[in-house]
């Protein structure tokens, strides 16, 4: 009898066994100065998965989100995405700055694991049959966007770019996009590097930007460093225009900016203040959750982590990770669809966005 | 159904005693107290995030007092900016403080780590947009801030903001340091401690894993707050823990402690721990116990059952049984040593009483004993078989008895004689079963056969014959001779049936002249009896007659002396003379009168069998006055020696009859011719009912050959002399039958006789008159 019952009784507590969790990775910088755009991505991510789960998982696995914190380092973030590949993820959302990621990337494709990044936009992991995807579309638009902007509206010919090499992946890729741009229009680009820490002489870096006299001045930092930065600036000179990447698109910059950062423009494709339903919807649904209002960050991470989970949803037997989210689109992003080209790069249009009595204003 | 060994249901029902036990208590303790155990660690993190609550709390109070101080100071000397600022920044506390003006930009500032060159690059930025200067400018009140980056040093603080008339005070705190502090606390707490902002992302822990730092907490909160303090688990570090959590008032910081839930508490896991311990322990000792108790137990009834094997076995009688500690199993050894010596005795007896059956069955002679199976073959022969059949018990066992001593018939009869006896039971028998012997001869048999019990057969069916081949010889012989002596006592039947009649014929003729004696005899008695009567009358008659004949006389004389004259004296002399004769009269009549009355009884007794109560002795009296005329005439004496008292209920006629005939018999044949004599009648008490008469003589005595028959009628020495013979013989019918007792004789020849009665006091009713 007991022989008889055994077996049964095994099977019947494997299957009463909650299943192995799905584990997806997020790596991002959640300490330090940029951690604002770490914890959008992480907020964004971890709404989608906490939705997701709430709707009885994936094929009744539950999600698993493995968060590591890169601190803005290489070494950390390598070791993270070592972590996480260990521990059996099928994905990692992140990391969220182009800095980190060719030590994630040198992880994953090694592993074989699937990267998606929110933010990340540098051109050198663009065009790449990889296993890396970028919600957000690599910067050569928004930068030669931008560099057109001002050629145009702002008839500057000679910009200063202020550029945090810390992530400096992003930083030249993006100068390098816009300084083709721009020099062809027939400017002149000229960068102030600097190193984004506790110790930063910000009046020092915006002195040294100043005394080349520049028409107008292009931060490539972080919405902190970019807010500090414009703030010593204006404390210096009143007029000359600002520009920034979307890396400072986030709510901080106006925080930390306050009236310095009026009039600053940037190119993003993250409106604010659309009106789209599903942009709302989402923009209560993060507000519950987080008490705050979900930024750039928070919608590149939610639309990461629910691109993902479609692609995986989506994904027929067989198919690998990668196939699904190539072959599978379009996914269903907060503003637009998410849609990769064969090398996994979003391609997205962006807009021009200027700071307005302390809000970002779309342009245009 | 499956067999144990004493030692291993003992091992089993020690251990399962000890399991059963100890699993009941266990589920007990489990189900009372790992409820408990939940509740008191739910409590506990509970009271220690509070704790953390306010130790958070504290801190910030004293943090908001000396800022207010500053803040006082500030309001009263507007001038003096810098140095009250600069006494607000302290290592440890508070980061930095600035003033700000009502437009948002900073006048003063004071750095704990700066330097002042730095520090003047700051004047004057623009913080107006940040989320504290705009609370403390809308409250007007003293604002905390949630965490946030210093525009000042691009860390994470927390800001207090006091509103002044000149702009708004601002403390910042590097949230490094709070964290700082809240961990000096923490590390006082027990169990996992994780600090939160307002959104629920991390500030500070302590032991939470990597991973938890950078998750977001807010859902976790939220749902925790909802609990209130019931029920409140969380998912940490991969694992289940009891939380408690509680909430800065000041920054809207949440305080969760947790300890490990369930098996991951230490507590938990060591009320598990103690009860499987316990679980196991008591199983070991259970299981190291029970072997050596089982054993214990098991040891004296081994000891038991290995002699009692031998005893069953080897029939050891003589070795002792063995003891132990257990009173049962002594009882239980005792109780085989008394059955296995009642066993032996048995045994012995069981064996004797066979072998007195089997030597008896074997060696008697006249009965054939066979033991038969059911398909009639031999299984055994006694000797007697041997004799009567032929065969000997070796020839006959297992052949059939239609191979032995019966025909093919008869066998199939035995057998059908077995099937039956088999079916029902019964006895068959005794039957004549004619046989034949190995030597051919026919012999009979009266056969028996019934069934017993055998070991190996079943039933085996005995036979058990007798030899009657002489019995039924003797009988026809018998038979024969029987038809002979019944013609031979016809014969004599006849010839004594003729006999008979002539006899029957003589006894007739004596009878009737028996009758005519005895009739004769009774007269002749009464003729004597009569003249006795006569005898005594006649004297005092006769002696009447005459004085009445004498005065008849004198008064003859008188009258014829009155004629003459009437003189005095011839009348005194007449008056006399008649007085003397009718005196004399008198007294004869009276004597006459007396005697009538003695004969009328005596014949009114012998006449009429009469029965009544009498005295012995008074009959004898009056017996012996009747008899006294006769013996008057003669020279015997008759003396009477019985006593008074003697009361009889009998027939006084009778016995005087019996009397009268004894003394005229002494008188007629005693004294025949003797001229003096003796006749003495005496009585005594034999007992209550029973009276001794004896009459004795001294006379002759009786001839020897005469006293054997002296009570048959016509025994007389007399015969033809005046007797009867008939006499003693009336006596003896009297006695006998009438009286209902016994009468003997005793005499010697010249020295006298004596007839002794043995008389009952009450005569038997029943007895006729004959």
């Amino acid at each position: 009898m007991l022989r008889r019952l055994l077996p049964l009784a095994l099977l019947l507590l494997v299957a009463c066994a909650p299943p192995e969790p799905i584990r997806i990775g997020f790596i991002g910088g959640l300490s330090g100065r940029v951690a604002d755009l770490g914890e959008g991505g992480r907020n964004g991510a971890q709404l989608a998965i906490e939705e997701k789960n709430r709707a009885g998982g994936i094929g009744g696995r539950r999600l698993e989100l493995l968060i590591r914190d890169d601190g803005q380092d290489p070494a950390k973030a390598e070791a993270a995405a070592r972590e996480l590949v260990a521990a059996g993820v099928v994905a990692i959302i992140g990391p969220m700055t182009s800095a980190m990621a060719g030590n994630v990337l040198k992880v994953t494709e090694a592993a074989g694991v699937v990267a998606i990044s929110p933010t990340v936009t540098a051109r050198d992991f663009a065009d790449r049959d990889d296993l890396f995807f970028t919600v957000t579309p690599p910067t050569t638009r928004e930068a030669r966007m931008g560099a057109d902007f001002h050629l145009r509206q702002g008839g500057a010919r000679r910009v200063v770019a202020i550029a945090d090499h810390n992530n400096r992946t992003y930083t030249d890729s993006w100068l390098d996009d816009f300084q083709k741009t721009f020099k062809a229009g027939g400017g002149q680009v000229e960068e102030i590097a600097f190193r984004s820490g506790e110790k930063t002489d910000y009046a020092e870096v915006v002195q040294q930007a100043l005394a080349l006299k520049p028409d107008a001045i292009l931060f490539l930092a972080s919405a902190v460093d970019t807010g500090r930065l414009a703030q010593q600036v204006r404390l210096r000179n009143t007029r000359v225009p600002m520009l920034t990447s979307m890396w400072a698109g986030t709510e901080k910059l106006i925080e930390m900016g306050g009236s310095a950062v009026e009039g600053m423009t940037m190119h993003q494709y993250f409106d604010r203040l659309s009106n789209a339903p599903r942009y709302v919807d989402y923009q209560a649904r993060f507000h519950e959750r987080y008490q705050q209002t979900p930024g750039f960050p928070g919608v590149a991470g939610y639309d990461a982590a629910q691109t993902l989970i479609e692609a995986l949803e989506r994904r027929r037997a067989g198919m690998s990770l990668k196939e699904s989210l190539l072959k599978n689109g379009p996914f269903s992003g907060i503003q637009g669809e998410v849609r990769f080209n064969a090398y996994g790069d979003s391609e997205r249009l962006p807009h021009s966005a200027i700071v307005s009595k302390g809000q970002f204003v779309v342009a245009e | 159904m499956r067999e144990w060994r004493l030692r291993t249901s003992l091992f089993l029902m020690l251990v399962a005693t000890t399991v059963v036990t100890f699993v009941l208590i266990a589920v007990v303790i489990l189900v009372w107290r790992l409820p408990g155990v939940n509740r008191d660690m739910m409590h506990f993190t509970h009271q220690q995030a509070a704790g953390v609550g306010r130790v958070v709390e504290e801190l910030l109070n004293g943090l908001e007092h000396r800022v207010n101080i500053g803040a006082r100071l500030l309001a009263a000397k507007d001038a003096d900016v810098r140095p009250v600022l600069d006494s607000l920044v302290v290592d440890e506390g508070i980061s930095a403080a600035y003033l700000i003006s009502p437009e948002g930009r900073v006048k003063a500032l004071s750095f704990s780590r700066e330097q002042d060159a730095k520090v003047s690059a700051l004047i004057g930025m623009d913080l107006s947009a940040t989320p504290l200067f705009r609370a403390a400018m809308q409250r007007l009140a003293v604002v905390w801030s949630d965490r946030y980056l210093s525009v000042l040093s691009a860390q994470p603080t927390v800001g207090l903001a006091i509103p002044l008339p000149q702009g708004v005070l601002v403390a910042e705190l590097d949230t490094r340091d709070l964290a700082r502090a809240i961990n000096a606390v923490a590390d006082q707490v027990e169990g996992i401690v994780l600090v939160t902002d307002t959104h629920g992302d991390w500030v500070s822990d302590h032991g939470l894993e990597e991973g938890g730092r950078y998750r977001n907490w807010g859902a976790e909160l939220k749902r925790l707050r909802a609990l209130e303090d019931k029920e409140s688990y969380v998912e940490l570090n991969a694992g289940k823990h009891y939380a408690g959590l509680s909430t800065s008032p000041k920054l809207g910081w949440s305080f969760l402690v947790a300890v490990p839930a369930h098996w991951q508490n230490p507590r938990y896991r060591t009320t598990v721990m103690l009860v499987i311990g316990g679980f196991f322990g008591s199983l070991l000792i259970g299981i190291l116990i029970a072997p050596w108790w089982s054993n214990l137990m098991a040891r004296p009834l081994r000891a038991i059952i290995h002699r009692t094997r031998a005893l069953a076995e080897e029939g050891d009688q003589t070795s002792p049984w063995p003891r132990g500690r257990v009173t049962e199993l002594n009882r239980l050894a005792d109780n085989l040593q008394h059955m296995a010596n009642a066993i032996s005795e048995r045994e012995t007896a069981v064996r004797l009483s066979e072998e007195r059956l089997r030597a008896t069955i074997e060696t008697t002679p006249s009965l054939a004993i066979q033991w038969y199976t059911r398909e009639s073959v031999v299984v055994f022969w006694n000797r007697a078989s041997e004799l009567f059949y032929g065969y000997t018990a070796e020839e006959a066992a297992g052949r059939r008895i239609d191979d032995l001593i019966a025909s093919p018939e008869q066998g199939e009869f035995f057998r059908a004689s077995i099937a039956r006896i088999a079916d029902s039971g019964e006895v068959i028998g005794p039957i004549e079963f004619p046989c034949r012997r190995k030597d051919g001869q026919q012999i009979e048999t009266l056969c028996t056969v019934f069934a017993i019990p055998d070991p190996v057969h079943g039933r085996l069916f005995a036979c058990m014959d007798v030899d009657i081949t002489a019995v039924k010889q003797a009988e026809s012989a018998l038979r024969q001779l029987n038809i002979e002596l019944e013609a031979r006592v016809a014969e004599r039947t006849r010839e004594l049936e003729s006999a008979n009649h002539e006899v029957t014929r003589a006894l007739g003729k004596l009878q009737l002249a028996q009758r005519e004696l005895v009739q004769s005899e009774k007269l002749a008695a009464l003729g004597s009896l009569v003249a006795g009567v006569a005898h005594e009358l006649n004297t005092p008659i006769g002696n009447g007659v005459m004085a009445v004949t004498t005065l008849h006389d004198q008064t003859a004389q008188f009258r014829r002396e009155m004629a003459e004259g009437l003189k005095r004296s011839a009348l005194e002399n007449f008056l006399r003379n008649v007085e003397d004769a009718t005196g004399i009269a008198g007294r004869n009549l009276e004597r006459a009168a007396e005697l009538v009355t003695s004969f009328k009884q005596v014949a009114v007794d012998q006449t009429s069998s009469h029965r009544r109560r009498f005295e012995l002795h008074e009959v004898v009296d009056e017996i012996v006055m009747t008899l006294l005329p006769t013996l008057k005439r003669t020279p015997f004496l008759i003396r009477q020696m019985v006593p008074s008292g003697l009361l009889f209920d009998s027939y006084p006629g009778p016995l005087g009859q019996v009397l009268a005939n004894l003394i005229n018999n002494a008188i007629k044949h005693g004294f025949d011719e003797r001229d003096h004599g003796e006749i003495v009648i005496s009585a005594m008490e034999e007992n209550e009912e029973w009276v001794k008469l004896e009459v004795t003589d001294d006379g002759r005595g009786v001839v020897p050959a005469v006293l054997p028959r002296i009570f048959e009628p016509f025994v007389t020495t007399r015969m033809g002399s005046g007797g009867t013979g008939l006499g003693l013989h009336i006596v003896y019918n009297v006695v006998t039958s009438v009286l209902g007792g016994q009468i003997s004789v005793s005499s010697v020849e010249g020295e006298g006789t004596r007839f002794t009665m043995h008389l009952p006091r009450v005569a038997p009713t029943a007895s006729g008159n004959s």
